[in-house]
């Protein structure tokens, strides 16, 4: 049910994320079984259900945080586990530890761990990329912010940062538009959609079904299974209109 | 000219000893404070008094023996807190409050067993003043051991105590390294026993980077930072509490929670009256 997207910048095209009977169980309770999604570069994807219906399992178990996920997760053909550095992940708000002692431009340097390794010097290259992803994002001005000094869009923009720095291709959000005012909703809105256009693959979970078809370009709605897969004008027909 | 005191070979000794405990515990007080786990490392440092006393009992005293008692007791602890946790309706903390008060008890009449006789006030607040040259080494290598680990596994122990779910997927051996940081504060606590004691100890590995973090923004300031203030503190101590003629040990603690409290009143970005004047302007 995949429709392919045409993105400005084909060559990334041939880098596909396949999901192929992923199951996730937390003890009992079933998050999602036998998912089977295809994506590729260039798509920005969004991850539509109601609370509980597995949004969240879906972009952990591909970012590789979850144990208990079984099925394969290839790219490319690989396993994804082998290409951990393409997949750059953005917690949800709640998640991240914001008193930590850390600034935009080193949660931007965190990004580049896993190519220097433990050890290895972080060298120019490593800083340029660092440089360049803050510029990217507009963050130069904010890089020696404390993280919890920035407004909820400037705090996703620096985690955005880092998976740029990382020169991640895969980029995984959970409900990155929660708690941001509409004006910081648009700027990331359109942030998301230049990494797309760039030959990112942006999958995000969200909630705001008014907004899908506007800021993604594909979307797949949920229910511990995957209920609908395409345009985001297709998919939005399997919703009930009251939920609109 | 040298004040009189410092001819002293035990007031040499005891400088140089707080410097090198006061530098690694320091340091290694950024990890905890990052962590969160003050409270815990509390709970077993007490546990390894019989940990200790068992192991001086069979194997004699030394280092080693010691570590090995203490490094015994605080898993049978820690793992104890785990599993009645996990099998009953009582939290872990819970647990943990009755595992490690009971271990210090029965340490406590273990003490009784020992060959030489120690005091509680010894274990409490240790004898900074009495040290051997062997105590030194000891105190010297294992500061060395705990500064050069911490500082080669710097990227990765970052990587776990920010997100330790998105280190995992990047292939950081997380719980690997977090029995690394464990092992390495129940060896910083067994170093500084002796010299220090148990309260202070504790003092030194959380209170320097407590203070540093009212002021750094970066982790690596507050490493480097709660090692140079520990170190410092710890030597001022010495000369202070030799000035007013009171216990060192004390001293020490009472240096290091007054600098804390100073700190947070009065950081400029994130003490008390800025936090007031911030939310004065406000309104």
């Amino acid at each position: 049910m995949n429709e392919v997207i045409d993105t400005p910048h084909k060559e990334h095209a041939h880098h596909e994320l396949r999901v192929k009977n992923l199951h996730v169980h937390y003890g009992k309770v079933c998050a999602l079984e036998n998912v089977d999604l295809q994506f590729h570069c260039g798509q920005s994807v969004a991850v539509l259900g109601r609370n509980g219906t597995g949004k969240s399992s879906l972009l952990k178990a591909i970012a590789g945080l979850l144990q208990t996920a079984t099925g394969t997760i290839t790219w490319s053909g690989d396993d994804l586990k082998k290409h951990c550095h393409e997949v750059g992940y953005l917690p949800q708000r709640e998640d991240v530890d914001w008193q930590f002692p850390i600034t935009v431009r080193g949660l931007a340097e965190m990004g580049r761990f896993v190519h220097t390794g433990w050890f290895g010097k972080f060298g120019k290259a490593d800083h340029a990329s660092v440089d360049r992803a803050l510029e990217v994002l507009g963050l130069q001005d904010l890089q020696q912010r404390q993280i919890a000094e920035l407004s909820g869009g400037q705090q996703q923009r620096a985690f955005l940062a880092r998976a740029l720095a990382q020169e991640a291709h895969i980029l995984l959000l959970d409900e990155p538009f929660s708690g941001l005012d509409l004006p910081s909703q648009e700027a990331f809105a359109e942030q998301l959609r230049e990494l797309a256009s760039t030959g990112h693959l942006v999958i995000a979970s969200h909630h705001d079904l008014k907004t899908v078809a506007d800021i993604f370009n594909h979307a797949v709605l949920l229910n511990r299974t995957v209920v609908a897969d395409g345009l985001p004008s297709h998919v939005l027909t399997h919703i009930p209109s009251n939920s609109l | 000219m040298m004040p009189e005191f410092l001819t002293f070979t035990f007031n040499q000794k005891a400088i140089l000893a707080g410097a090198m405990i006061g530098f690694a515990n320091g340091y290694l007080s950024g990890y905890i404070v990052l962590r969160r786990t003050a409270l815990m490392v509390g709970s077993l440092s007490h546990a390894l008094l019989p940990g200790i006393a068992v192991g001086i009992l069979i194997a004699g005293l030394s280092t080693l023996s010691a570590f090995l008692g203490a490094l015994f007791a605080a898993l049978l602890v820690g793992l104890g807190a785990v599993l009645v946790s996990r099998t009953s309706r009582i939290d872990g903390n819970t647990a943990l409050a009755i595992l490690y008060t009971s271990a210090f008890s029965g340490g406590l009449l273990l003490l009784d067993r020992m060959p030489q006789r120690v005091d509680l006030e010894d274990w409490l607040f240790g004898n900074i003043l009495g040290l051997s040259d062997s105590d030194l080494w000891a105190a010297f290598w294992i500061s060395a051991l705990v500064l050069t680990v911490l500082t080669l596994c710097q990227r990765p122990l970052l990587l776990t105590m920010f997100e330790s779910a998105v280190a995992a997927s990047q292939g950081v051996p997380v719980r690997g390294l977090n029995y690394l940081l464990m092992g390495l504060i129940i060896l910083s606590l067994v170093t500084s026993l002796q010299a220090v004691g148990y309260i202070l100890s504790l003092g030194l590995l959380v209170a320097p980077a407590a203070t540093i973090y009212q002021f750094a923004n970066s982790p690596r300031v507050l490493f480097w930072g709660g090692g140079f203030l520990g170190s410092f503190t710890a030597v001022a101590a010495i000369f202070v509490s030799n000035w007013l003629d009171i216990r060192t040990g004390a001293t020490i603690v009472l240096l290091l929670g007054g600098q804390f409290l100073l700190a947070y009143i009065f950081s400029p970005k994130y003490g008390l009256l800025a936090g007031w004047r911030s939310h004065l302007a406000r309104h």
